[in-house]
C-alpha cells in the first residue's frame, strides 16, 4: 500500500516537473510569482542567451511572446529568455537582465541613472534607421545628446470613446458638451457628458487641461506648476465639474470608465456619455456597449491647442551588456521584430506600433485595428511626459494632492490651488536635484 | 553534562542563526545604511553621519514633510482602530462567553473566520461595498430611501477613514477576540457564582473578577494591536492608494515610496529606524504603565 502511494506521488511529481520545465510550448510557464510568466519556445541549447524582462502581464503579454517565440524558432545562434512580470522595473534594477521594455516617460530617468546602453550601433547592425523608420515623436523621448537609448515599440494616446445611444455625434468643443449636458438633463437624470475620476487616467486628465490650454509647465529639469496659466487650467477643470456640471462631482477610482460602461437603469449611479481613457479599454467597452461604442478624436475641452496625452513602450538594453555575442543577438532580434509582418502581432494586441512601415500596414486595415487607426490620426498632437530626470516622481504630487484638491473642493479658491501648485513645484525641484 | 549542554546548544542554534540572519544583521545593515548616502541604483556613496536623520526630522525637504505626514496618518489610524480592536474584541469575547455551549463554537468560528482572509480579498470586498458611485452600501441606502445622494466612503475624508477603520476591524477583530476568549476561560467559574450570590451584577464582576483575571492578556492585546496598527500598509495601499491626496498614506507607504520610487535607501532606512524607535517608546511606556499598576496593587 505504502509503495503504491509512493509510486503514485512520484508519478504526480514527475508529471508536474515535466509540465513546468518542458520546453515544447511557446509561453505561459509560471515563474517568479503569480504575476510572472516566462516564455521559452525553442531550445536554448548551445545558443547565446539574452534575458529580456517586460511588464506585459495583461492581455498584450501573449502577443509579445509570439514575437519572441517567433524569433527563437527562427534562430540557431541566439535565444531570448523572456520574463513577464508586473514588477519588472524593480527586478530590472535589482537583477541582471540584458534587455527590457521601458515606458517612454521612464527613459529620461533610466538614462540619467546610467542604466541604459546607447544603441546606435545596434540600429546600424540591424539595418534600421532611428531617424527614418519611426514616427518623429520618438525623437522627443528616445534620443539624447549622447545618442539613442531605445527602440520605440508603440504609442498609446488618450482615446475618446462615446456612447452613440446617448450622443449620436461626438462633441468637439466645450460648447458641444454643454449642449449635450442640457440634452441629457444631467442634474436630474444623473447622466453626464463625461466623468472626471479621483484616480485612474487622472494624470492624462490634467495633462489634457494643461496641454489644450497651451501651458508651458516645464522649466529646465523640473516641472513648474506655480504659474497663473497652470492655475487657470486647473480652475477650468474645477469649473467643468462645479460650475458647468459636465461631470458629476465626487467620482472615485476609474469612475470615468465605470460610469461610461455603467448598465444600471436606476438613478442611484452616475452615468456618462463619453470617456477619455487608454486604448486598452476598447475591448471591454466594446463587449459592453457593442455597436453603441463610438471612437473619435479628443474634443477641445479646455482650449484651442490640440494636445493628446500619450505614452509609449520601447525596447532598451541594459548598460551592463558588453558581451559582443549578446549585442549581436539583440541587433538580430530588432531586425526580426521590426519586419512589418512580425510587428503586426503587436498591433493585434490592440497597441499602435510606431514603426512607420508597420503603421502603413495597420492604416490599410482600419476595421481590423480600429483603435490604432484612430490613434494614428492624433500622433502628431501627442504629448508625452517631458523627458526630464525623475519625471514620474515629479508629477506624483500633482496626481495625488493637486488633483484631489481640484476635484473635491466645491469652493476652491485660486489661493488654495496656488499653494498646492507651489508645493508641487518645490518637490519637483528637489527631485530634479537628486 | 557536556552532552546535555551540546544538545541544548543544538536546540537553540537554529533560532540564533535565524535571529542573526533575519533580524540582527539586517537591522545593523539598516542602521549603517541610515548613516550613509545610499541610492537604490548607485549603491553606497559614503558615510554621512546623522544627515539623513536631520533631513527627515528638521529640514524643509520633501522627506521631512513625508515623514511627519506619514506619522500623522499612522497615529490617526492607530487612534481610530485600537479602541475598537481591543474593547470591541473584549465585548465580543464576553458575548461569546455568555452564549450556550452548543452554539459557542459556531459564533467563535464566524467571528474568527474573517482573520483567515487575505488583505487583498478584504480590500477588494470593501471597495466593492463602500465605493461612492455604484457601491453596494450606497445603492442599498439610496434604494431604501435612507440617503438621497451617494456618500463618498472611498473618495473623501472623513469617510475614507471610516471605511479603512471598518475594514480593519472586520478583518482583525477575530484574532484579539480569540485571545480574550482563552483568557476568560481561565477564570474560575466559582468566582462568578460566589459573587452572584453576594449580589454582584455584571459591572461589578467585570471590574473585580473579569478584568483582573484577563489583565495580562488585555495589555498584551493592547500592545500588539498598537504595534500592528503602526505597521498598517495593506488596507490603505489596496483600498485607497493612500488617497484622497495623501491623507491615508501611512508611514510604511512613505518609507516604501522613499526607497522604491525616490531610490533613497539612506533616508528610507533613517525613517524606518525612527519609526521603530516610536514603536519601542510606545511599548516601553505601556510596559511601565502596567508595571506601575501592578506595584500599586
Amino acid at each position: 500500500m505504502k509503495k503504491t502511494a509512493a509510486a503514485l506521488l512520484a508519478g504526480i511529481m514527475a508529471f508536474s516537473l515535466t509540465a513546468c520545465g518542458g520546453g515544447s510550448q511557446s509561453s505561459g510557464t509560471a515563474s517568479g510569482g503569480e504575476n510572472a510568466a516566462q516564455s521559452g519556445g525553442a531550445s536554448s541549447a548551445g545558443k547565446t542567451k539574452i534575458t529580456f524582462i517586460n511588464g506585459f502581464t495583461g492581455g498584450d503579454g501573449p502577443y509579445m511572446s509570439k514575437i519572441v517565440d517567433g524569433f527563437n524558432e527562427s534562430q540557431d545562434q541566439y535565444f531570448i529568455e523572456q520574463l513577464q512580470d508586473s514588477d519588472h522595473y524593480t527586478k530590472f534594477k535589482s537583477d541582471n537582465f540584458d534587455m527590457l521594455i521601458i515606458h517612454a516617460d521612464w527613459i529620461s530617468t533610466y538614462h540619467a541613472m546610467g542604466l541604459l546602453r546607447e544603441v546606435s550601433d545596434l540600429y546600424d547592425k540591424a539595418g534600421l534607421s532611428f531617424e527614418n523608420d519611426w514616427h518623429p515623436i520618438t525623437q522627443t523621448y528616445a534620443k539624447y545628446d549622447d545618442g539613442v537609448f531605445a527602440f520605440p515599440l508603440d504609442l498609446y494616446a488618450e482615446t475618446f470613446f462615446y456612447n452613440k445611444e446617448l450622443t449620436e455625434t461626438p462633441p468637439k468643443t466645450y460648447e458641444d458638451m454643454i449642449a449635450l449636458r442640457d440634452k441629457l438633463d444631467s442634474e436630474n437624470t444623473q447622466v453626464y457628458p463625461m466623468g472626471l475620476p479621483l484616480t485612474g487616467d487622472h494624470q492624462w486628465a490634467w495633462m489634457t487641461a494643461l496641454g489644450q490650454s497651451g501651458c508651458n509647465w516645464v522649466e529646465g529639469e523640473h516641472i513648474k506648476m506655480d504659474t497663473e496659466e497652470v492655475c487657470d487650467a486647473f480652475m477650468k477643470v474645477h469649473d467643468l465639474i462645479y460650475k458647468d456640471h459636465l461631470s458629476a462631482a465626487g467620482l472615485g477610482d476609474q469612475d470615468h470608465y465605470n460610469t461610461f460602461v455603467n448598465e444600471s437603469t436606476d438613478n442611484a449611479n452616475v452615468k456618462s456619455a463619453m470617456c477619455l481613457t487608454g486604448p486598452w479599454k476598447y475591448v471591454t467597452a466594446k463587449e459592453i456597449l457593442g455597436d453603441n461604442l463610438g471612437i473619435g478624436t479628443l474634443p477641445q475641452i479646455y482650449g484651442d491647442t490640440p494636445c493628446v496625452p500619450a505614452g509609449g513602450h520601447t525596447f532598451a538594453v541594459s548598460a551592463q551588456v558588453s558581451d559582443q555575442a549578446k549585442l549581436d543577438g539583440i541587433a538580430e532580434f530588432m531586425k526580426y521584430a521590426y519586419q512589418p509582418d512580425v510587428m503586426l502581432n503587436w498591433a493585434d494586441s490592440g497597441q499602435a506600433p510606431i514603426h512607420l512601415a508597420t503603421m502603413e500596414k495597420v492604416k490599410e486595415q482600419p476595421e481590423t485595428y480600429p483603435v490604432a487607426a484612430v490613434n494614428y490620426e492624433i500622433f502628431d498632437n501627442a504629448m508625452i511626459l517631458p523627458a526630464i530626470y525623475n519625471i514620474r516622481e515629479q508629477v506624483k504630487y500633482v496626481n495625488a494632492n493637486v488633483w484631489s484638491l481640484v476635484l473635491q473642493t466645491p469652493d476652491l479658491t485660486r489661493e488654495q490651488l496656488m499653494e498646492e501648485l507651489k508645493n508641487a513645484t518645490e518637490i519637483a525641484v528637489e527631485l530634479s536635484e537628486q | 553534562m557536556i552532552k546535555k549542554k551540546t544538545t541544548a546548544v543544538l536546540f537553540v542554534l537554529p533560532f540564533i542563526l535565524f535571529f542573526l540572519m533575519f533580524w540582527l544583521i539586517p537591522f545593523l545593515y539598516g542602521l549603517v545604511m541610515s548613516l550613509s548616502k545610499y541610492s537604490l541604483v548607485k549603491g553606497n556613496q559614503g558615510f554621512v553621519g546623522l544627515e539623513n536623520y536631520m533631513k527627515v526630522l528638521f529640514s524643509s525637504s520633501m522627506y521631512n514633510k513625508s515623514f511627519w505626514l506619514g506619522m500623522k496618518n499612522t497615529v490617526i489610524f492607530v487612534l481610530l482602530t485600537t479602541p475598537f480592536l481591543v474593547l470591541g474584541s473584549l465585548a465580543l469575547a464576553l458575548l461569546l462567553d455568555r452564549l450556550p455551549d452548543n452554539i459557542k463554537g459556531i459564533f467563535r468560528t464566524i467571528y474568527f473566520a474573517s482573520y483567515a482572509v487575505s488583505v487583498t480579498a478584504v480590500a477588494a470586498v470593501f471597495v466593492w461595498l463602500m465605493k461612492g458611485n455604484g457601491g453596494y452600501l450606497n445603492n442599498m441606502m439610496i434604494n431604501m430611501g435612507i440617503i438621497k445622494k451617494a456618500i463618498p466612503w472611498m473618495e473623501q475624508q472623513p469617510f475614507v477613514w471610516v471605511s479603512l477603520t471598518v475594514a480593519t476591524i472586520w478583518w482583525t477583530i477575530g484574532y484579539n477576540m480569540m485571545l480574550f476568549v482563552n483568557a476568560l476561560n481561565e477564570i474560575d467559574t466559582q468566582l462568578y457564582e460566589a459573587s452572584s450570590i453576594d449580589g454582584a451584577g455584571f459591572g461589578t464582576q467585570l471590574r473585580y473578577i473579569i478584568f483582573p483575571g484577563i489583565k495580562n492578556v488585555f495589555f498584551f492585546v493592547l500592545m500588539t494591536t498598537i504595534i500592528a496598527s503602526f505597521n498598517v500598509y495593506g488596507q490603505p495601499r489596496l483600498m485607497t492608494q493612500g488617497g484622497p491626496g495623501e491623507t491615508t498614506k501611512p508611514m510604511i507607504m512613505m518609507i516604501t515610496s522613499t526607497i522604491m520610487d525616490r531610490n533613497d535607501l539612506g533616508v528610507g532606512s533613517a525613517m524606518t529606524i525612527l519609526m521603530g524607535i516610536v514603536i519601542v517608546l510606545c511599548s516601553i511606556g505601556q510596559y511601565y504603565l502596567t508595571k506601575e499598576k501592578e506595584e500599586l496593587r
